[in-house]
Formats: structure tokens, sequence, C-alpha cells
């Protein structure tokens, strides 16, 4: 590989980079640095930035338990989200993958087609389907089993609800990606040698997919963690997350500095998510 | 008492796969006695393949039977069938290193530490694959890979050892010496083998029994000896070494009329045939040079001369029939493209074969 590289003179490797490096800059690193800049300017006492340099905002953030706590519900959501989309999404991934029926490419368009639709039109279906007068409610009153309504439809319960459904896609695509590792002669070698149908999966199965299952987990994880609707919709004004809270602070307090701020501490807190996801990942490979 | 003679025990097995209008496999029918090596040998698509997942298990036959030491393995579900399996894949556990891999069979099969681990350090041994004991498969040759999957087969002592085209990832000269090593092992341990290959030199060096194989039918089932010496067919012939094929009528006994060769003198194991019969020489048997004694002879005209090596191949036209030739090297003087020359060959070596589908 290194040889065919070497073929490519360096300037035509830079070249065929550029675009794709001038893109990440323009949409992801200047606006990053502005960001940053943003979070550490003074401001006046009518809100108004003013050049200079303070760590105010950051001072505040983290001075504040609420923010803490903000935070604490942000990750805990993440973490529910991944914990519910995986597990569901890995028997949908290993069916699609193994299925020897013609409808096989149909049900995998079927198992991703929800992505072509808006998050904003999926979490209002939620809300449908949950809300005081949704579908669930509707139902649980005409069997007599309540008298009135239940709140399913804010809160933290409807948020992972939501987003679980919402992110499963991802999930799948994910872990199919990874089910290639997967030989069907390693499974048959396997029970050859007497492993049962139970053994092939815990012995071969699940320590081969395992890096495919943690990614998708990581992948729901960030997303969940940095979803705005969904959690906004559903939430009902109850559930505080901290992509929720740094809409606030842009749209409705105008307190750019602490929008900033909690901007980059997300940003941190996904940093340190990976490097433990990359952390766990090496010893298992060197384990096995 | 299990019958020595037949201690796996294949009665009419069949196959056709969905979409198919042809068998697969079309009642196979074959015995092997306990401790001997049996080679499934033919091109490919002539079901060999099949028939060996069919003993497996892997593949579920459509009608028929497998017995192992008179147990049908019919309805055994894979893991408590103890067969050992090389696939052409390997199909070693990417994520377990050498070590793990061997033991597989014996973990899930619960067996004590210490005996584990002393069946291990044996098959490790077995395959000298001392030193790689903590490598991660994928760091592993072809052949190591080969022997790891050998060692894991054999770990478990399985009641039979079926190995699918084993040699086929491996360079020519790992090829030659990995399918020693394998017939040492299977003699020195005394397993009963089944080993698909589609290559003849293989099938015939490696095999007590080899069993020859073509449209999913079983052509021939006999010694390599018999097999190259006796085929029962036009497509056994061919398959297995060069022939030349002439079409003979029966003329009267101890001869026959060959189209464009005339009277040919013939063994007295042939026996008579009605009409069109095709009768089979060895290139390696056809004589240059004056004749010995009873041999047919004939002149014929050089069209071709290729070295091989340790021997010549000359292609010739005697006739309306052309003959194919194997002089060991070097060539007799005087031997040159275009020059006639004399061809014989004894009796003894000229075959009857029936053509395919009689």
């Amino acid at each position: 590989m290194s040889e065919s590289m070497q073929a490519h003179p360096r300037w035509l490797r830079g070249l065929l980079l550029a675009p794709g490096l001038l893109a990440l800059a323009v949409t992801f690193i200047l606006p990053l640095i502005w960001l940053g800049r943003v979070s550490v300017l003074p401001r006046s006492g009518d809100g108004v930035s003013l050049p200079g340099f303070t760590l105010q905002a950051y001072q505040h953030v983290l001075g504040d338990g609420f923010y803490w706590w903000v935070l604490w519900k942000t990750v805990w959501l993440g973490i529910l989200t991944a914990a519910l989309a995986v597990p569901m999404a890995f028997p949908i991934a290993l069916f699609l993958a193994r299925t020897t029926t013609r409808w096989r490419g149909v049900l995998a368009a079927l198992a991703i087609a929800p992505l072509l639709t808006s998050t904003v039109i999926r979490t209002y279906g939620w809300m449908v389907i949950l809300g005081r007068h949704g579908m669930i409610n509707d139902m649980l009153l005409w069997s007599g089993l309540l008298t009135m309504p239940v709140r399913l439809d804010n809160g933290t319960l409807a948020t992972v609800i939501a987003l679980t459904e919402i992110l499963m896609p991802y999930a799948i695509i994910s872990i199919l990606s990874n089910l290639g590792r997967l030989n069907i002669e390693i499974e048959q070698a396997a029970a050859l040698l007497g492993a049962t149908p139970l053994q092939v999966f815990r012995r071969v199965i699940l320590p081969l997919l395992l890096p495919g299952l943690m990614t998708a987990a990581l992948l729901v994880f960030v997303l969940a963690v940095s979803s705005l609707v969904t959690p906004q919709l559903m939430g009902g004004g109850r559930v505080f997350v901290l992509a929720t809270e740094i809409f606030n602070e842009t749209t409705v307090s105008l307190n750019w500095q602490i929008a900033g701020a909690l901007s980059i501490l997300l940003l941190l807190l996904f940093g340190g998510v990976i490097s433990v996801y990359q952390r766990i990942l090496s010893r298992m490979e060197e384990q096995f | 008492m299990v019958d020595a003679a037949s201690y796996l025990s294949i009665r009419n097995l069949r196959k056709t796969y969905p979409g198919s209008a042809v068998p697969a496999v079309a009642d196979a029918t074959l015995m092997l006695e306990r401790g001997r090596m049996l080679t499934l040998l033919g091109p490919s698509g002539c079901g060999k393949t099949t028939l060996l997942r069919m003993l497996a298990g892997l593949t579920i036959p459509d009608s028929g039977l497998v017995l192992i030491g008179g147990r049908s393995m019919v309805g055994v579900p894979l893991h408590k069938r103890n067969m050992g399996m090389v696939f052409q894949s390997y199909a070693l556990f990417p994520h377990l290193n050498v070590v793990r891999n061997i033991a597989f069979g014996l973990e899930v099969r619960g067996l004590s530490d210490t005996a584990r681990r002393r069946r291990v350090g044996d098959m490790i041994d077995l395959m000298h694959l001392g030193g790689l004991e903590h490598r991660r498969v994928s760091d592993l040759s072809g052949g190591q890979r080969q022997r790891v999957a050998l060692a894991r087969a054999l770990a478990i002592e399985p009641d039979i050892l079926l190995l699918d085209e084993p040699l086929a990832n491996l360079d020519i000269k790992l090829r030659g010496i990995m399918r020693d090593e394998i017939r040492t092992l299977q003699r020195r341990l005394g397993i009963t083998s089944v080993f698909v290959t589609h290559d003849q030199e293989e099938a015939l060096s490696i095999a007590d029994v080899v069993a020859v194989m073509s449209g999913g039918h079983i052509r021939q089932i006999g010694t390599p000896v018999e097999i190259y010496d006796r085929p029962s067919c036009r497509f056994v012939a061919s398959f297995i070494g060069r022939g030349n094929f002439l079409s003979a009528r029966y003329f009267a006994p101890l001869c026959a009329d060959v189209d464009g060769l005339g009277r040919m003198p013939l063994p007295d194991n042939i026996r008579p045939w009605n009409g069109t019969g095709t009768l089979f020489v060895r290139p390696h048997h056809i004589h240059l040079g004056a004749p010995q004694a009873g041999a047919y002879s004939c002149t014929a005209r050089v069209e071709d001369i290729v070295y091989a090596g340790d021997r010549y191949i000359i292609t010739t036209q005697a006739g309306q029939q052309r003959l194919c030739v194997e002089q060991p090297a070097p060539l007799p003087a005087g031997i040159s493209i275009g020059q006639d020359i004399p061809l014989s060959w004894l009796p003894r070596d000229t075959r009857f074969v029936w053509e395919d589908g009689t």
C-alpha cells in the first residue's frame, strides 16, 4: 500500500485532499475557533460583547449546579438511548445479513427508510402516538384500563422512546457494515467442533461483532446527545439537555458567551467519550 | 460389532438444490473401512463438495443415509456429530489466538483445564506449531493456518476427519509438503478421513480409496492403482492422466478392428463387445523404435514434440488416428517433426473403457 502511495507525487495527494480539507475548514474549524473566541469575550451589563478576554462564562457554567445536572441528564439520555437502540438494531441487522429471501433488498431499504423523513416529522409522529389524546391513551381509555388520560408525551421517557426509534436506522447501518467479519463457515466450524447454538453465539458471533456494536453505540450516543428537536418537542420544556440549553442561550437569552462555553464543554465531552471508546476497543483487540 | 468394511457408509445420498433441474449429487453409495483415507475426486461442479457437506451435516440430503460406526447421522445436529472438518478457507476464529483456536472444541465440551492444556500441547507438538501459541491467526502464513485448522479439527478426537480442498490455497511447493504431512498423520493416527480435491495427482498420492465423480455421479471407486490402471469409463480414463482413445469393433477373439489403425491384438481380459467400443492406451506405454515380441506396431508421422523436463510428449498421426506418446528424456536420435517413426505397444497395455453414460 505504501508503495502505491509512493507512486503518486506528494502534490497530487495534497490536491486530492484539498477540497475536503477546505470544506472542513470553512464549515467546522473556522466556526469552532469563532465559537471559542465568543465564549471568552467579556459581556457588558446590557448584553453586548466587548473586546477582551475573560473566563467568566466558564466560571458561571462550571460554578452552577444546574449545568452539572444538565450535563448529567444529557449523558444519561445518550446512554439510555444507545442501550435501547443497539440491542434492538442487532437482531434486525443480523436478520438482514442472513436472510435468503428475495425481499431482502426491500427489507433493508425499509429498515433505513425512516432516515428519509425529517426528525421533526417523526417526532411529531411520536407526539401523535404518545400524546394526551394520542393513540395509546385512546386505546387505554377505550379498553377501560384508564379513566383519565396519562401524560406520556412530556418528559425523559418520551424523549428516549422517540430518540431510540429515530436513531435505530443508524445503528442498523453501522452493525450491518461490520457483519462482513462474520463468515458462515466460521460458525459452522464452531458448531462442528461441538458448540451449541448458544455457545456459537456467545463465543463466536458476539465477540466478532462487539467492535461493530460498540461503534453503533457510540454513534447513537453522539447523535442522541447532540439532538435538539426531539428533546425540545418531546420534553415539553421539562427535559433539559446541553443542546436545548445552548439553543435557549443563543435564541432566547441571547447570552452567546454561555452558549459558546456550553458548546465547548459538549465538544470536550464527545472527545472524552471517543477516547475512552478507543481505549476499550484497543484493549479488546489486544485481549483476543 | 461394527463391520470394519463399512465404518463410513453412504447409501443412495441425493441432493438437488432448489431451482436446479439436475441433482448435485445423485444416488451416491460407498463404504469405507475404519482408518482409511478416501478422496472424492472430480472437476469443479461434479458434486464432490456437496457430498462432503452432506457427510458433515452442513447440507441436508433430499434422501439417503450416512452411517458412521453403524450410527445414522440423519438429523444429528452439527454439535453432536463429533466430526473434524478442515475448510478450504480454514475458517479459523479471527478473534482467538492459536492456542484458543485449538482449544475451542475442548472448551465447549467442558473439558477440565489440565486435560485441555495437555491435549492442546500434544496438538501443538504434533503439528509443529511450537512458538506460535499466542499469535493471532491473522499473523500466520497459509501453511501455519492450515496446521492450526488441522490441529483444531483433530483436538476433539473426531470419529471422522473431513477435508474440503484443504491444500487449494497453498503455493505448489507447500502443497506437496502439507499433502505428505496430512497423509503421514492420517496413517499414524489411524483416523478415517474423507478428502475432497480436484487435483488427480493429489488424490492418487494421498488416498487408500478414490471415488471419481462427475455430473453428480460417482463414476468409479477403487484404489489409486485400480483407478489409474483400470479406469471403468472414458471420463475416468481421461480425467486421470493422459490417454489415447481408439474407436474399435470386436473382430475375433483377441483381435479388434480399430478405426484408422486396422487389426490390433487384445489382451485376454477384454471380453467381446457389440458395436463400436473404446480402447485406450496410456502415452507412456507406447514404445518408440523396434517393436517387442507380440506387440502391435504401426508407423506414425511426428507432428509436435514438447519438452517436459523428465520426458518428451510427442504428438503423432498414424493414419486417421492421432496418438500421443510419452518418451523419457533424452529423445532417441533421429526423431524430428515431419518424420515417420515406428510405434508399438503390448496387448496387455490396451484397456477397454465404456463410453460415458453406459
